[in-house]
């Protein structure tokens, strides 16, 4: 199942998503896409060319920050994301807004299995 | 391989200076940390995709259409390529027009055939125009370039 309305769910979720992973513990990029195709299939396989954007933007909007830590097996750098505490509110915002969310959507879910079942 | 296409990411990236050093820095990362969990660069970049597509996803983000920054730049430097053309004429009118004066001997009406040498062997009207001719191949070329881009 890969069609449009799909996509539109998983785009929608992916912030909220990580957000949880990074409020969890401070993390790295390559370490959450890592987490996302070990734990999270059903979103499909996660890319760099999808996650970075989306850190971007929880950057840009001050939801999330990252400090940079020299990263010895490759001489380079590796960036740290964590939550600011807006980045918190706003999660636990969303976490609330979601199961309202989700008890609604059931609601329809049931009323359809409901009306359905005595055929 | 990974420098060459961090290169053309960087090329096809329409970003403030600071905010394309993040990007870049990052992508640096990305290979670095691939590599050290044993995938190979050709994996990293199948999985990116083409750097245009990859510096388009980026840009987006940033609320940024990246072919559109690409064709105001085009349309900018041909518009400052024609200004450059539209005055290098006007020089050249102007010089040409006050030599046509200047050859003219005793304020007669026609231009005899008495020359004054410049003092150097150079004309500068004849750069003027070169300059002129230039700007304005430049400015055509670049229009032409920017629509081509358009339409794909």
């Amino acid at each position: 199942m890969n069609n449009g309305y799909v996509q539109q769910f998983k785009k929608g979720s992916l912030e909220m998503i990580l957000l949880c992973l990074i409020g969890r513990k401070e993390t790295y990029g390559y370490e959450i896409m890592t987490e996302l195709n070990n734990s999270a299939s059903v979103l499909g396989y996660a890319k760099e060319g999808t996650i970075y954007p989306i850190l971007y933007r929880l950057q840009e909007a001050g939801l999330i920050k990252c400090r940079l830590a020299p990263a010895a097996a490759n001489g380079g750098s590796k960036k740290y994301y964590s939550l600011t505490e807006k980045g918190g509110d706003v999660l636990n915002e969303l976490i609330l807004f979601w199961s309202s969310y989700e008890s609604c959507v059931n609601g329809f879910i049931e009323s359809y299995q409901q009306a359905e079942a005595p055929k | 391989m990974n420098e060459e296409y961090i290169k053309q990411v960087e090329k096809e990236l329409f970003l403030s200076r600071k905010e394309k050093k993040d990007v870049m820095r990052d992508l640096n990362e990305v290979f670095a940390s691939a590599l050290e969990h044993g995938e190979t660069e050709q994996q990293v970049i199948q999985r990116l995709g083409t750097p245009k597509e990859f510096a388009d996803s980026i840009a987006e983000q940033f609320g940024i259409d990246n072919n559109n920054s690409k064709r105001q730049k085009g349309i900018i430097s041909a518009l400052v390529a024609f200004l450059m053309a539209a005055v290098a004429f006007s020089i050249y009118a102007v010089t040409r027009l006050g030599k046509a004066l200047e050859r003219t001997i005793g304020q007669a009406d026609a231009t005899t055939n008495i020359q004054i040498q410049g003092a150097l062997g150079i004309d500068v009207s004849q750069i003027t125009l070169a300059v002129g001719f230039s700007g304005a191949m430049i400015a055509i070329l670049l229009i032409i370039r920017t629509i081509g881009k358009n339409r794909r």
